[in-house]
């Protein structure tokens, strides 16, 4: 059972590796690769890694790949080739390395990997693999990997969101926002004159005010909200963060004027 | 170990079994009339230009990039969390660090927008 | 059998054991879902004052069966835009996820039947609730095939909406079972059922309970998140172009999810086979759990009668925003007096 098993899956992750690399649809590579990644799953399962095997459909065919199934319907066309064709050096390089990769790994198995077939393995104990056994390991052994997987997270976050918005993903209105804590307990958009006078963009930009008594009132100066004819400019094309604040704001003088 | 998931194997081959008569049943019982506009897909109004090729917008590689995070988060918290009661202080203190590092990331997150959908 | 005794965790029977109960238990899950769908549209009828279907046979109790005569005797066809093969494939996959997903689900501990001590669930894992997850990821490409496949774009629409809400509920979901893992301290659904005794986790881990209800409500795209199923907008979601036996499967996976994701919750959270004050024999426990999860059935269709359908802007900011923090906090919370007491 567990040789037809380890076939079944070896086979099925070769193909669905070659079948990343040989499809020209995007759809159809990550579809490949999502069943690379869940025979892979089903080998870990035979080395009684049941966890890893667990967090293996999880993360990768249940997370990593919705975000590559987001990424091809965020690119849309498929009719567009992956990318402009490789040289003639590079093809000839890159078969190269993959041969020297293939004798390596041949050299790998057949020197040491294939002498244990026929033995009985490594013996572990039955806990091995299992949920507690690896929370165990997490908070002693390895604790400072534990944390900084955590960290990595974090600058993930940071990462994510920064690119997103290279890409015009958040207008720069609302990064310019202030916030207090109120903001987080009141729903957006409610209890301000945001949404009478047209959305976000727009917020509460009292300019009367500015122009009778700037130094009188502090509050449409902290807020950086450009003036609604600006609106259009940021979010095609995010200003560096922090520069429009109210002092150098062109709108402002020129109400004023 | 392993063959605690023999019954894993048997639902997913009787699984298989009742999905693939699902979607074979209609071809063969199914009568067969066919008539080009059934062929069409839905559409309302206008014949539907567009297929497959249509962009979607940034934010679902957004909601996608922190689905991966806190997912993440959630299967390394799984395992110790179940350790939490035999380790002790130590363990809380470790869990608090971790948890606290990606309330910040989800702080960030917040205020710079990325959960607003739109 | 219940109470008293811990759970017998990690018992294997032999292999042709193994299969006939998996067969067994295989049958009783397909055999649930007309009951549901039934269950379902009468109660619905009565939430509406109306009868709900009574026709064909008594009291309308072969509706169910009538309507899969009828979707099986219904024309094949597909959009000419679709790719044959994966829009085959997506309903399979949808089916074969959720009923895999059912196996885990126990219904009672190990029990002596005609001398063979059998365990009452179809497979009890160190990774135990993880084994949800792990089929719920892959039946996200069931939906999200079904809709690119069909080559329409309201089923794309349809799809991509679809993955985006699981995938935005699934975090709060696994969040919130972190707090009973930290008091169960295993993975094992058997095991949590057994650490139950006395006191259900509905009751110290209520937040978490809440949190997992709403979650599961949104996971099996149900009102009031049935936003995949928009009718009003998207037609019908990821399913728009299927007709026939493979718009049935789908609909059945639905339903099957449903019980899935039902019985989870009666086993983490409402004590499994356990029954308050009494002790009932070994063979009584499964029945008590299906009679939980038909309890929490008729939860689903008395929200479902209740709650208009939210926004789609209100249904992702409310995961992130209110659930996920809500989640974090549970834990933080839960981890915290675990220790101290």
């Amino acid at each position: 059972m567990g040789e037809v098993l380890f076939f079944v899956a070896g086979i099925g992750a070769v193909a669905g590796a070659i079948g990343v690399v040989a499809l020209r649809n995007p759809f159809y590579s990550v579809l490949a690769l999502v069943s690379h990644l869940l025979c892979l799953a089903a080998l870990f399962l035979l080395l009684r890694a049941e966890f890893v095997a667990a967090a293996q459909v999880v993360v990768y065919a249940g997370a990593v790949m919705v975000l590559y199934v987001f990424v091809v319907a965020y690119i849309g066309g498929q009719d567009e080739p992956l990318g402009p064709r490789a040289g003639r050096g590079l093809k000839v390089i890159s078969v190269l390395f993959g041969v020297a990769l293939f004798i390596e790994l041949s050299i790998a198995t057949l020197g040491s990997g294939l002498q244990l077939v026929d033995s009985p393995g490594a013996a572990v104990a039955a806990s091995f693999g299992s949920p507690a056994e690896i929370g165990t390991l997490l908070l002693t052994k390895y604790l400072l990997v534990f944390e900084l997987a955590s960290f990595l997270l974090l600058i993930a976050v940071v990462g994510a969101v920064v690119l997103a918005r290279r890409r015009g993903g958040l207008s720069a209105a609302e990064e310019q926002e202030r916030y207090s804590a109120m903001d987080i307990l009141r729903s957006s958009y409610t209890g301000t004159m945001a949404e009478a006078v047209g959305g976000p963009h727009s917020l509460p930009k009292k300019a009367g005010a500015a122009e009778s008594a700037p130094a009188d009132d502090p509050a449409p100066a902290d807020d950086p909200a450009p003036a609604p004819a600006d609106d259009p400019t940021p979010t095609t094309e995010p200003a560096p963060a922090g520069e429009p604040t109210s002092a150098d704001d062109p709108a402002t003088p020129e109400d004023q004027r | 170990m392993l063959s605690g998931y023999l019954p894993a194997i048997v639902f997913v081959g009787l699984g298989a079994v009742v999905g693939i008569t699902f979607a074979v049943l209609n071809h063969l019982f199914g009568p067969r009339r066919a008539m080009p506009h059934k062929t069409d897909p839905y559409e309302c109004g206008l014949p539907s230009e567009v297929q497959q090729g249509f962009r979607f917008g940034i934010s679902f590689y957004l909601i996608a990039m922190l689905f991966i995070i806190f997912d993440i988060e959630v299967i390394l918290l799984y395992p110790v969390a179940i350790q939490l009661k035999a380790v002790g202080v130590s363990a809380l203190i470790a869990i608090s660090i971790f948890i606290s590092l990606l309330v910040v990331a989800f702080v960030y997150e917040w205020r710079r927008g990325a959960m607003e959908w739109k | 059998m219940s109470g008293g005794v811990l759970a017998v965790v990690g018992y294997t029977e032999p292999w042709y054991i193994q299969i006939l109960k998996s067969v067994v238990l295989f049958a009783i899950a397909v055999q649930i879902v007309p009951v549901v769908l039934l269950a379902e549209r009468k109660l619905l009828g009565r939430f509406q004052h109306r009868y709900g279907p009574n026709r064909v046979g008594p009291f309308g109790m072969a509706q169910p069966l009538a309507d899969i005569v009828k979707l099986a005797t219904k024309e094949p066809f597909r959009p000419s835009t679709s790719i044959g093969f994966l829009y085959a494939l997506a309903p399979v996959i949808s089916l074969l996820t959720a009923l895999a997903a059912f196996a885990i689900i126990p219904f009672g501990d190990v029990a002596n039947i005609f001398g063979q001590d059998v365990g009452l669930y179809g497979l009890d894992v160190g990774i135990g609730v993880l084994y949800v997850f792990a089929f719920g990821a892959i039946a996200f490409y069931g939906l999200m095939l079904g809709g690119w496949a069909s080559g329409s774009k309201y089923s794309f629409l349809g799809s991509m909406r679809a993955a985006a809400q699981l995938i935005s509920y699934e975090v709060a979901m696994g969040l919130s079972l972190v707090g009973v893992l930290m008091m169960a301290g295993t993975l094992s659904l058997t095991e949590i059922v057994a650490a139950q005794e006395g006191l259900w986790y509905a009751v110290p881990q209520f937040v978490g309970f809440a949190i997992f209800v709403i979650a599961a409500f949104a996971e099996t795209n149900r009102v009031p998140f049935d936003l995949p199923e928009a009718d009003a907008e998207l037609v019908a979601g990821y399913n728009t172009e299927y007709g026939g036996s493979r718009f049935a499967a789908f609909f059945f996976a639905e339903y099957v999810n449903i019980i899935v994701v039902s019985g989870i919750a009666v086993t983490i959270f409402l004590g499994g086979w356990q029954l308050p004050f009494i002790d009932p024999p070994g063979w009584v426990d499964p029945f008590v759990v299906l009679g939980k999860i038909f309890a929490f059935v008729f939860l689903f269709v008395w929200i479902r009668a209740t709650l208009p359908r939210l926004r789609y802007d209100q249904l992702m900011s409310f995961g992130w925003k209110v659930l996920l923090p809500l989640a974090t906090l549970n834990a933080l919370v839960t981890a915290v007096l675990v220790v101290a007491l």
